[in-house]
C-alpha cells in the first residue's frame, strides 16, 4: 500500500480511509478522524479500523449508493487512484469518490472524500499535545471539569468564571489537542495522562 | 411533576420530560410530529419549540405547518412557536435551549413542548460524540424546567449507533409505536459520560 505518511501534502489536506475487499476498514488517517465534514462525521461517525463498512452503509440512507459504487470498485472496474488524481476526476462533497489503489487481488481501496477538510499543517505529536503547546493552569483547571463531562456554564460555576471565559478555554484546549470535538479532547487528555479517567 | 396530554394513543406524559421519538421515515415522523405538538397549540399557556439543523429540507415548521394547518398559525403569531438551530458547538445547543425555555417562560408560559430533530453528519451540527454528550447533559437541563423535550430520531435515516447511544441511552422516555414508556436501557448522564462517552472508538486517535 502506498505510504500515505510520506506524502505529507495530501494526507494532510484529504479524508482517507483504506478498506480490504471484506469492506473492513483497515486504516484512517489523522485528517479522516479529524474531519468535519459531513461524510466522515455522518455517515462513517463510527467507521474506525475495524468497521464493516458494507454493513455500516447499508443502513444509512444516502449509504446504497455508496456502497455499490465501493463493490464495483472491489470487483476491478475502476482505474488507479494516482490515475483519478491526476486527472482531477471527482465528484461532489455528497459523493464518494472510491478508487482502487495498490494490489487489487489484495483488494485495498481508498474512499477518498473531495468535500474534506483544507490543508492541515500539524499532525498531534504522539503522546503529547498538538504542536507541543502546552496549557496553562486554568485550562487545566477546565479541562479537569469537562474530564467529569460538565457543561461549560456548570464549569463556570464551579471555578467562579464567566461562561464566555469558559467558553474560550475549551476551545483552545480543543485546538491545543488537535481534536476534533470537546469529548476527543477530553479522551486525548486522559490518554495522554493530562488528566484523569473521571 | 405534572401531566399532560401526549398528542399520541391517548397517552399522557408527565412533565418535565425527556423523550426519545423513534420513527421510520419522514411520512411517519411528520404525523407524529404534528401530534405530539398539537397539545400545546391548543393551550395559550403553552408553547413549543422546534430545533434542527440549518437548511433541513423539509423544515420541521414546514412539516408542521402543512399538518397541524390554523392552530400552529394561530400560536406562531401569538409568539408561542420558537424556531432554534442546532450549531457545531454542543454546549451551545444547550445554552438556546436553556435561554428560549427561560424566555418563554418569564413571559408566562406554564409548560413548554420542544421537538428537535438531530441530523448526525449535517454541516452546522455538533460533531457525533458531542451531540451524544448533550443528549445525555439534556437531562439535567430538563429537570429544572417545565418541559416535554421530545428528541425525534428517524431510524431509517440514522447510523445506528445513533439509535442506540443517542436515543436509547440518553432518553428517560422513549416515544415508540405510539406509546409512551419508561426507557429501561436509560443510563444516567454521569454513568453515560465514564461507560460510553470516553470509549467511543473513534476519539483519541492519531494518524
Amino acid at each position: 500500500m502506498r505510504d500515505w505518511a510520506a506524502d505529507a501534502a495530501l494526507a494532510a489536506s484529504t479524508a482517507i480511509a483504506a478498506v480490504d475487499e471484506r469492506g473492513v476498514v483497515t486504516w484512517t488517517n489523522a485528517a479522516w478522524l479529524r474531519s468535519t465534514s459531513p461524510l466522515a462525521t455522518g455517515l462513517f461517525a463510527d467507521t474506525v479500523v475495524g468497521t464493516d463498512l458494507f454493513a455500516h452503509l447499508g443502513t444509512a440512507q444516502r449509504g446504497g449508493a455508496i456502497a455499490s459504487r465501493l463493490r464495483e470498485v472491489l470487483a476491478g472496474r475502476l482505474g488507479s487512484f494516482e490515475e483519478d488524481l491526476s486527472a482531477g476526476r471527482g465528484s461532489r462533497a455528497e459523493v464518494l469518490h472510491v478508487a482502487a489503489l495498490g494490489d487489487r487481488r489484495r483488494g485495498a481501496v481508498l474512499l477518498r472524500t473531495p468535500g474534506g477538510p483544507s490543508a492541515e499543517v500539524d499532525h498531534p505529536a504522539p503522546g503529547g499535545l498538538a504542536g507541543g503547546e502546552r496549557l496553562t493552569p486554568r485550562e487545566h483547571d477546565v479541562l479537569r471539569l469537562m474530564a467529569r463531562g460538565l457543561d461549560n456554564r456548570a464549569i463556570g460555576t464551579e471555578l467562579g468564571i464567566s461562561y464566555t471565559t469558559v467558553r474560550t478555554h475549551v476551545r483552545s484546549i480543543i485546538d491545543k489537542f488537535g481534536a476534533r470535538s470537546r469529548l476527543d479532547a477530553v479522551v486525548r487528555a486522559n490518554r495522554d495522562g493530562v488528566v484523569s479517567d473521571g | 411533576m405534572i401531566t399532560t396530554p401526549l398528542g399520541i394513543g391517548g397517552e399522557v406524559i408527565g412533565s418535565p420530560a425527556h423523550a426519545c421519538l423513534l420513527h421510520e421515515g419522514q411520512a411517519e415522523g411528520r404525523r407524529l410530529a404534528a401530534a405530539l405538538i398539537g397539545p400545546a397549540l391548543l393551550d395559550r399557556q403553552q408553547a413549543v419549540v422546534l430545533m434542527e439543523t440549518r437548511g433541513a429540507r423539509p423544515s420541521l415548521v414546514d412539516d408542521l405547518a402543512a399538518g397541524a394547518d390554523e392552530a400552529f398559525r394561530a400560536a406562531d403569531r401569538e409568539g408561542r412557536v420558537r424556531r432554534l438551530l442546532y450549531t457545531s458547538d454542543a454546549d451551545e445547543c444547550l445554552e438556546l435551549f436553556a435561554a428560549a425555555l427561560d424566555d418563554l417562560a418569564a413571559n408566562g408560559i406554564s409548560l413548554t413542548r420542544v421537538l428537535a430533530r438531530p441530523r448526525w453528519g449535517a454541516q452546522d451540527f455538533p460533531p457525533a460524540e458531542d451531540h451524544l454528550w448533550l443528549e445525555s447533559r439534556l437531562n439535567a437541563l430538563v429537570a429544572r424546567r417545565r418541559t416535554v423535550f421530545i428528541c425525534a430520531y428517524d431510524t431509517s435515516s440514522l447510523p445506528g449507533v445513533s439509535v442506540v447511544l443517542g436515543g436509547l441511552e440518553t432518553h428517560p422516555t422513549l416515544i415508540f409505536g405510539e406509546r409512551a414508556a419508561e426507557n429501561p436501557s436509560y443510563l444516567e448522564p454521569d454513568r453515560f459520560f465514564r461507560e460510553r462517552l470516553l470509549h467511543l472508538p473513534w476519539l483519541g486517535r492519531s494518524a
